[in-house]
Parts: C-alpha cells; sequence; structure tokens
C-alpha cells in the first residue's frame, strides 16, 4: 500500500483551510451535542439561546430549553471538548518527549494511575481538590515508574517503554481491583465502575471550574512551546545541542502532560484510545512538525471526545460508558492509521 | 575563534580509563579528523567536545575572536550556540521533511517561545540549494538515500552558523561518490573559516585534508599534522594489520593499502 503522505504539499494556506475546517465542524458538533438528548432543542433554538446573553433577541424558546442548556447540555458539551482535548494533547507531549509514536496516556499506565490516586482519595473521603490531587500524584507515580523501568533495565527503546507501560498498567488495575474489592458494593462500587469506563453523567459547572483552569494553562503552554517540541523528539545529544540547556523543559512537558490527564480524570474517569488515536490522525493529515500537528490535535480531540459523548447520551435510552464507545471506534480507526502508515517501529 | 582541550581523561566506572591526557587545540578554519580502532572512544571524545558528556579532568573551552572564553559547563547556552553538531546517521521516530528537519539548527538562536520566522525559512531555503536539497525539500528525512540524509545533517549543522562543526564518522555508511561529496562539503566548510572535528575509519580522508589529526591508541591521543603522525608503522598498530604507503603519479598525497596476508 502506497505510503499516505499528501501533506508534504500542504501549503499554509491549505493548513489553515484544514484548521479552519475542523473548527466549523466542532462548532456544528457543539450545537447538535446541545440540542440531542432526551428532551430535543432545535439547534437554531441552540444558537439562539447560546447567543442570548451577548445580544438582545426576542425569545422564541421555551424557558425550560434554556436552563437545560446552562445546567446540563452546556457543561457537558464543554467537558467532552476539554477532556478531548487534554487527552490528545497529553499524548502528542508524551510522544515527542519519549521520542516514541507509541505511548498515550492510556499506554504509560498515567490514566489508571491518576484513577488509582483519585480512587483512593475518594474511598479517604477527601473533597474536590484532595481528589484532583490525588489523581495528579497517582499520574505521576504511574509516569514515573513507566520510565524508571527501561533506566533500571538499561535497555532504553521504543518497545521497551511500550512493555514498561504494559507493567505499570497490570499494577494499576490490581491496585484498581483491590480497591473495588473493599468498596461498598452497593454505593461505591458502582460509582467506581462507572467512573473507570469513564462518563460525563455527573459533570457540574464547579468541577470543570477547577479542573478547567489548568487544563487550559497546560493547553496555552503547550502551544506556545508546540515548535520545541520538534526538538525534543531528537536525539539526547541533539536535544543538549540544539535545545540551549533546556533539559528542564522536558520535564515541565512530562509534567503537563500528566497534569492535563489527571484532571481529565478527575472530570470524567478514565477515557482510552484519544491519547494514541488522535495524534496519529492528525500527523496523517497534516506531517509530523508539531508546529502544524499540535493545534489540530487539540481540535480534533476536542471534536472525538464530543462526538463520542453525543452518541453515547443519544444512541439508546441509556448511556453507554465513554471509554467503550472511544475503544469500539478508536481501536479499528487505529488498526487502520497503521495500515495507511505503515508505521516504521525499527 | 578555537577550541582547546586540556589534560581530559574519561571513566564511565571511575576506575578505568577509556582515555587519558587528552590534548588538542582546533584553529579556526582547520580539519581535525580523528582516527582510532572501533570502541577505543572517539564518540565519547566528541561528545566530551560538544559538553554532552563530562571527562574526569581536564578542561574544555572554546576561545572566540573577540576574547570570550566560554566553557561547557557554566556557558552552555552560549557553548552549544556557536557548535554545530551532526551525529551519527540514524532514522528519526518522526518523519518530518527536509525542510523542517533542516530548519531546527535555527533553534540556538530562538527563545523558548518562538518559532522560526521568514529570515530562518530564507537561511535554510539559501542552504538547501546550496547543497541541491532545495527540489527535495518536502520529501520526509526517512525516506532519503543515505548519502542525501547526511546532507541533511550537515545543511542542519550549517543553518545553526556555526564557527565549528562537529560530525560523528560523517562518511558512514555512504557509497564512494557521497563519501567524497560529503569531504568536498567538508572541504568548503574550512575554507569559509568553519573549523570541522570529525571521526573517521579511513586514513586516506585524514590524509585527503592534509591538515591536523588524532590517532587514538593504546587510551592516548597522538596529535600532529598528517603528514608526520600518519605512518605504515602507526597504521599497522592501530588496525593491527599490515598497511603499505604509497604516492600514485598524478594524485598529491599518499594513499594508503591494506595488506593483510602479511
Amino acid at each position: 500500500m502506497k505510503r499516505f503522505e499528501w501533506y508534504k504539499e500542504l501549503t499554509s494556506g491549505g493548513y489553515g483551510a484544514t484548521l479552519a475546517a475542523f473548527l466549523v465542524l466542532l462548532f456544528l458538533a457543539m450545537v447538535i451535542g446541545i440540542s440531542a438528548g432526551r428532551y430535543y432543542i432545535e439547534p437554531a433554538d441552540v444558537v439562539k439561546i447560546l447567543a442570548a446573553p451577548f445580544m438582545t433577541l426576542e425569545q422564541t424558546w421555551p424557558d425550560q430549553a434554556a436552563s437545560i442548556i446552562y445546567s446540563l447540555r452546556l457543561p457537558r458539551v464543554i467537558a467532552a471538548m476539554m477532556i478531548g482535548a487534554a487527552l490528545a494533547l497529553s499524548g502528542t507531549a508524551y510522544q515527542s518527549v519519549f521520542k516514541n509514536p507509541l505511548v498515550a496516556p492510556d499506554m504509560l499506565g498515567v490514566s489508571s494511575g491518576a484513577c488509582v490516586g483519585a480512587a483512593v482519595c475518594i474511598l479517604l473521603g477527601l473533597n474536590q481538590a484532595g481528589i484532583q490531587i490525588g489523581a495528579f500524584v497517582g499520574g505521576l507515580a504511574a509516569v514515573s515508574c513507566a520510565v524508571a523501568i527501561p533506566k533500571i533495565i538499561g535497555k532504553n527503546s521504543i518497545v521497551m517503554l511500550v512493555l514498561s507501560g504494559i507493567i505499570v498498567g497490570g499494577l494499576t488495575s490490581s491496585i484498581l481491583g483491590i480497591i473495588k474489592y473493599l468498596a461498598d458494593a452497593d454505593t461505591q462500587l458502582p460509582a467506581i465502575t462507572y467512573w473507570q469506563l469513564g462518563s460525563l453523567t455527573n459533570v457540574v459547572w464547579d468541577n470543570i471550574f477547577y479542573n478547567g483552569i489548568p487544563i487550559v494553562l497546560c493547553i496555552v503552554f503547550m502551544l506556545l512551546i508546540r515548535w520545541r517540541l520538534n526538538i525534543l523528539t531528537l536525539s539526547e545529544e541533539e536535544v543538549h545541542m540544539l535545545g540551549r540547556n533546556s533539559g528542564w523543559l522536558r520535564y515541565a512537558v512530562i509534567l503537563c502532560a500528566t497534569i492535563l490527564t489527571a484532571c481529565s480524570v478527575c472530570i470524567s474517569g478514565t477515557v482510552g484510545w484519544i491519547g494514541l488515536v488522535i495524534p496519529h490522525f492528525s500527523r496523517m493529515l497534516v506531517g509530523p512538525d508539531n508546529q502544524r500537528m499540535l493545534p489540530l490535535s487539540v481540535i480534533l480531540g476536542a471534536l472525538f471526545l464530543l462526538v463520542i459523548d453525543t452518541l453515547s447520551r443519544a444512541s439508546i435510552s441509556s448511556e453507554i460508558p465513554l471509554s467503550i464507545l472511544t475503544g469500539l471506534v478508536g481501536a479499528p480507526f487505529y488498526f487502520y492509521l497503521l495500515l495507511r502508515q505503515r508505521l516504521d517501529l525499527s | 575563534m578555537r577550541l582547546v582541550a586540556k589534560d581530559l581523561s574519561f571513566t564511565y566506572d571511575g576506575e578505568h580509563y577509556l582515555w587519558k591526557d587528552v590534548s588538542l587545540t582546533v584553529h579556526k578554519g582547520e580539519i581535525f579528523s580523528i582516527m582510532g580502532a572501533n570502541g577505543c572512544g572517539k564518540s565519547t571524545l566528541i561528545k566530551s567536545l560538544i559538553g554532552f558528556l563530562h571527562p574526569e579532568t581536564g578542561s574544555v573551552f572554546l576561545e572566540l575572536d573577540d576574547g570570550t572564553v566560554l566553557n561547557p559547563v557554566d556557558d552552555a547556552k552560549e557553548y552549544t550556540k556557536h557548535i554545530g553538531y551532526a551525529p551519527q546517521m540514524q532514522d528519526s521516530s518522526y518523519s518530518y521533511t527536509i525542510r523542517d528537519y533542516v530548519v531546527m539548527g535555527r533553534a540556538v538562536h530562538l527563545g523558548l517561545f518562538s518559532k522560526p520566522g521568514k529570515r530562518d525559512y530564507e537561511l535554510t531555503d539559501e542552504v538547501l540549494q546550496e547543497m541541491h536539497l532545495y527540489e527535495i525539500r518536502n520529501q520526509s528525512f526517512n525516506t532519503l538515500s543515505g548519502g542525501q540524509q547526511r546532507q541533511a545533517v550537515i545543511a542542519r549543522a550549517i543553518v545553526q552558523q556555526p564557527d565549528l562543526v562537529v560530525m560523528d564518522e560523517p562518511t558512514n555508511h555512504l557509497d564512494y561518490g557521497n563519501q567524497y561529496r560529503v569531504i568536498e562539503m567538508i572541504e568548503k566548510l574550512a575554507a569559509r573559516g568553519i573549523s570541522v572535528v570529525l571521526t573517521t575509519h579511513m586514513p586516506d580522508q585524514a590524509m585527503y585534508f592534509g591538515s591536523i589529526c588524532g590517532i587514538m591508541l593504546h587510551q592516548h591521543l597522538y596529535v600532529g599534522q598528517e603528514a608526520v603522525i600518519i605512518t605504515e608503522k602507526t597504521l599497522r598498530e592501530l588496525y593491527g594489520i599490515d598497511i603499505k604507503m604509497i604516492r600514485v603519479p598524478g594524485v598529491r598525497r599518499r594513499i594508503c593499502v591494506a595488506n593483510p596476508e602479511c
């Protein structure tokens, strides 16, 4: 099969058009996401209700619609976009600093590590800030282990890091098993299980606000240093020579990626596949240059999870957990991407 | 500008020395070739000169034309700015286009939050044109031939506008023609006043340059003019086989011929 690399002829105008096209799609998906659900709201009304605070409009919609949008649908849609963007970016960041296109927050065990950290804090009855810190500490511990294992073995290769991610993932899922075993079977267990599979059912503005601030800050930081990220993908010596002695930058990027994953976990639980699939898809569309692919990754991540979440609400009467859908869509799609790219891992 | 290394000794474990008391000086526009058997520590020396590895003893510093002295530990940021580095050939995990790859050489001149601007790309395109890579600027690095990859790595070092370029086995894996194309390029750099430090397994290349070279033997670096220190005896000791030096009519340098049966 021929390598799929039309992006090479993509001019900066063509790139801008691609980005704009996906932004328009994102906006459409947002309107559809808000209008869909058990209580259907006309898309035209959705746009008017969203615009109403900023301009004077004649009210043509029932008050109930506006209240549903502001208290239920809008926070949910915003959370989906934020988490999708955060996870896609987190994957992009890990893939760059570890010089390894096969890693992602779920592959390195960061998601499940954050999940364990948060679950422990829930069992201990800590408040929102405590859970957030717990998730971050859990995620950081997981990524540290995943990086330390190849170093201890003394073999640093692409496959080794993936294997060590499997080790960490196995460990964290066992710990999570213990937590589930200890949890109250009537109240805590269903909650933890549902959360483990990812869900946006219980999203509230408060939660979005507390986790959204670090997520947005990290996204902005990553966007600002995105060209530097290219340098970090080179060999250690080249990073030393071209990186202007910014060895700390690598750690800052790892920290950022971990915060992005941990905060996402705090809102929605673990949502798989996005951090792996979306960066690959953006690279296929606009090439591996982070200056171009990183903004696209953010948009595509937001779009992907928004569509998935809308499907999970609208397809059948009871909600499908997010990770089930991202897996059903993400896994075959990743196979397709590998087929098109013929990823060279030697 | 000159690069000075004084009494360097390197050890990984604190007991066994890879090499000891290595001193060398590279002047402006000079080509310094380093030869040595496999595993003798040539790459380690190269990495010590660029400040990536730190020798146990001794010092490395760069003296600029205006008299400023930079050392790789305290002035790492400035030090690395003046030195272009062309590592041994390797595939990158991400297949950047040639242009995106080469423009990375500008990184040393850009701040943390900046990206290459119009002038950086203009400079990159100039170098690409000069090195006959402009036509293939949109091809990805990993799909290039060995010779073109090597050219791209050197182009990246040139785009950086350094005073010194350090190359680890620049002609490794190249066919005969490409080897001498790279060598010509190295001579061009030197003619422009850019110093070059390189490692090579081909004594003929060091003799071709006809300049200063270092031979790593018995954990020591013997430094001298090529004509003085490259002899049949040292080459025999260095590579463990009999080597004859001859002069060919019409070629102005010596060449060497391996004679392993003896």
